[in-house]
């Protein structure tokens, strides 16, 4: 079963939170008692014995499901067949996806390196990568550092900040900094003033943060984006006030869920969906004790579809909508979020046991090509 | 609470249902798709006289015309050539003075009230290069001319149906006696070919704000080719003068028998023919968004700011509430504001991505709902 707790990162002691010009970590020891389908296990080890890996990769075991309930194995042949990419993007395991969820969903973020002047500098590299979605199912992915969603940025109110994008994508791509009011020519929209970032080039976005920028926020590209976000090309960033400035009362656990989509099997909508880049049954778990006070910043990062998310067993406060803070925060079971809409929501772990943190859109809950649960939900345990 | 294999059961008789999954792909996707297509040759009877919720006569039976353009789903291709260059000018004219609310005239009648004229009418309308379609619209545009009215004013509006099809007209959201707002087609009260019929009603002060109007019958196809507009009513008086005030009304069309809708409109043009709003730095803006696409949810965003929606469905809210999107279902309308106080050109457009597209687009063009707001330095 599932051992993971809040603050325990499992056996390794590679650090998840990378500097800003450090690459994914190449070795990485999920550390998971995995609980798996025989089946399963034999279909995942066929679709990685089909890749180049470097060879100390090789022992990684995929948590390919949970032990409850279990996926029907897929073909897992056809689907690589289906998503591959013949230029021989890196793959990223699936211990290695999953314990990168998690570390989203813990709000784990990507550290800058401080230049002499305090200056915040943060390094995205946009590439191809074969992303691992679900259970059996590798996805043909455009991920920020090596993840989807990329790593979460995280400031305060006040600090310089400096964003370099690499771009090795097959074409142009910039980042747009929703909800945050950057300066014109670093906002992203491709000509408008700062023309795109060409394959092979970068740009640095340099702003300074401000108190209108507090909250939940997601960056993402602005370059044939409706392809390029259903690809990976998007993020968290979060912004925290400063001192006495900061008013947003702090809750016992903070989480960032992110709810995305990907187009596979050549469709035009999407249809295969994940929280924090994983579907269920591979998206984390959220472990809290009994009465802790919660707070889940849910952002929509789909191209085009909405998320309607309940807690089953639970109310939910929404205090923040797009990361302003609401004047008169409602409570309700269902919190309906277009696409590309954040939205802070409270509630009280007084209620134990294994809850659904899930879209109400039964069509989001599956998987493609498998039964089962699936989709864009994740457990929420409360002990 | 359930089991988890309770729950799948009910997920999969959720999903059987053809009405959930309907409303499921709404939200799926943002937009319904139409139930007449049979993603082909449409053109055969076949498919027009298919039965669905909503289906009147008019749609399966023209009239007896039987010209296929009316019972195909969407809107039928004019031509490349089908308008001057001299038209299509006139056409962007139009969506900017909507944008900037120039509403049409009214005749002022000798016992005091205010009469305006709605044609429905078929209109060429351009869309994008070398894509002119064949709409339906009033007073020969899409959307129909912005009608503006007071709180205190008696009003009448005349609907002359030039279509080969019954009509009507309907004001969502205003509270207009029984018995003036008709909706319907043959099988109930309609205006006929040929045939003019008058709504009146007297505006009330809980009628002040940004409503809408549109086709009341067959509204599937009447509503998505072209018979849609905006009616604002504003306090006694006139609306304050002490801020910019816009309107962008969001429209849509089916063309090349897609499925559903594939072109999306600001003030009846999809960019880059979107009308764009320029305003000085430290103006206060006031924006109206108004969705009249009948079929499609929005998630209108703006870049640079954090806005405050202050009214919904013409109603202030109580506490304005900030957000840098707001979303908007079908005949839903909003208000936001902001103050113009971060120069530059901001990116004004609708965050399901593929609504920001027109169908012949090239990787990375830019169309559909997305404009630009300009705030000088």
């Amino acid at each position: 079963m599932n051992g993971k707790r809040l603050k325990t990162r499992g056996a390794s002691d590679t650090p998840l939170v990378m500097r800003g010009d450090e690459q994914p970590p190449q070795r990485f020891w999920s550390g998971w008692r995995l609980g798996l389908a025989a089946a399963a296990v034999g279909a995942a080890a066929t679709v990685l014995g089909g890749w180049l890996l470097p060879a100390h990769a090789a022992t990684q075991t995929p948590a390919t499901t949970a032990a409850w309930p279990a996926a029907k194995p897929t073909d897992a042949a056809t689907d690589v067949a289906a998503d591959a990419t013949p230029d021989g993007a890196p793959a990223v395991g699936q211990g290695q996806a999953g314990a990168l969820a998690d570390g989203t969903l813990h709000e784990q973020a990507l550290k800058p390196q401080v230049l002499p002047d305090g200056t915040k500098r943060f390094v995205l590299t946009a590439a191809p990568v074969r992303w691992p979605a679900t259970p059996g199912r590798t996805v043909q992915a455009w991920a920020l550092n090596g993840q989807v969603p990329g790593p979460l940025i995280r400031v305060q109110v006040g600090d310089r900040v400096q964003i370099v994008v690499r771009n090795h994508l097959p074409e142009d791509t910039t980042l747009h900094w929703h909800g945050m009011a950057v300066p014109n020519a670093m906002d992203g929209v491709p000509g408008m003033p700062t023309p795109a970032i060409r394959p092979g080039a970068s740009f640095t976005y340099t702003f300074t943060i401000t108190s209108q920028m507090v909250g939940t926020h997601w960056y993402h590209s602005h370059v044939d984006d409706d392809l390029q976000v259903d690809m990976g090309m998007y993020g968290p960033i979060v912004v925290d006030g400063r001192g006495a400035a900061d008013t947003q009362p702090k809750a016992d656990v903070d989480a960032l869920v992110m709810f995305g989509a990907f187009k596979v099997d050549g469709m035009d909508d999407e249809n295969l969906f994940t929280v924090n880049g994983q579907a269920y049954p591979l998206a984390p778990t959220l472990h809290l004790r009994k009465g802790q006070r919660v707070r889940l910043r849910l952002v929509n990062a789909s191209a085009e579809s909405y998320h309607a998310i309940t807690l089953d067993g639970y109310d939910l406060t929404l205090v923040s909508e797009d990361g302003q803070p609401q004047p008169d925060p409602q409570s309700m079971a269902v919190v309906s979020l277009a696409p590309s809409e954040t939205a802070d929501v409270e509630f009280t772990a007084n209620r134990q046991g294994t809850w659904l943190l899930r879209d109400t859109l039964a069509a989001n809950l599956e998987n493609p090509d498998a039964q089962g649960l699936g989709g864009a939900e994740m457990k929420v345990r409360v002990e | 609470m359930r089991t988890i294999q309770a729950w799948v059961r009910t997920v999969r008789s959720a999903a059987a249902m053809w009405g959930v999954a309907a409303a499921l792909t709404v939200g799926v996707m943002g937009c319904a798709p139409n139930p007449f297509a049979s993603g082909g040759t449409a053109s055969t009877p076949a498919a027009a006289s298919q039965p669905a919720a909503g289906a009147t006569q008019a749609a399966a039976s023209p009239g007896g015309q039987g010209q296929p353009e009316f019972t195909l789903p969407g809107v039928a291709d004019a031509g490349q050539d089908a308008l001057s260059q001299a038209a299509i000018r006139k056409q962007q004219a139009v969506a900017r003075d909507l944008m900037e609310e120039r509403p049409m005239r009214g005749q002022r009648l000798a016992d005091g009230a205010v009469r305006f004229t709605l044609t429905a009418e078929p209109v060429t309308w351009h869309l994008y290069l070398k894509k002119n379609v064949k709409a339906w619209g009033y007073n020969g545009q899409v959307p129909g001319p912005l009608i503006r009215v007071q709180v205190g004013e008696k009003v009448k509006i005349v609907l002359r149906n030039h279509l080969p099809v019954p009509t009507t007209l309907r004001f969502p959201g205003l509270s207009v006696p029984a018995g003036v707002e008709r909706m319907g087609g043959t099988s109930q009260w309609a205006v006929t070919p040929g045939s003019s019929f008058t709504y009146q009603f007297t505006v009330t002060k809980d009628m002040v704000g940004t409503h809408l109007y549109c086709s009341g019958t067959d509204m599937e196809t009447q509503i998505d080719r072209g018979l849609h507009g905006v009616l604002q009513v504003d306090q006694a008086g006139g609306q304050p003068q002490d801020r910019v005030d816009a309107l962008f009304e969001i429209g849509s069309f089916t063309v090349d028998q897609a499925t559903m809708d594939n072109v999306f409109l600001l003030d009846g043009k999809p960019y880059p023919l979107a009308p764009e709003l320029t305003v000085r730095r430290g103006e206060r803006v006031r924006l109206r968004f108004v969705n009249n696409s009948p079929d499609c949810y929005h998630a209108m965003h703006l870049h640079g700011y954090t806005f405050w929606l202050v009214a919904e469905d013409g109603r202030p809210l109580p506490k304005p509430r900030p957000m840098n999107v707001v979303n908007l279902a079908p005949e839903e309308t909003a208000d936001i504001e902001f103050v113009a106080n971060h120069p530059g050109t901001w990116m004004l457009h609708c965050h399901i991505l593929d609504h920001m597209m027109n169908p012949d687009d090239a990787v990375g063009d830019m169309g559909g709902l997305t404009t630009f707001v300009r705030v000088l330095h």
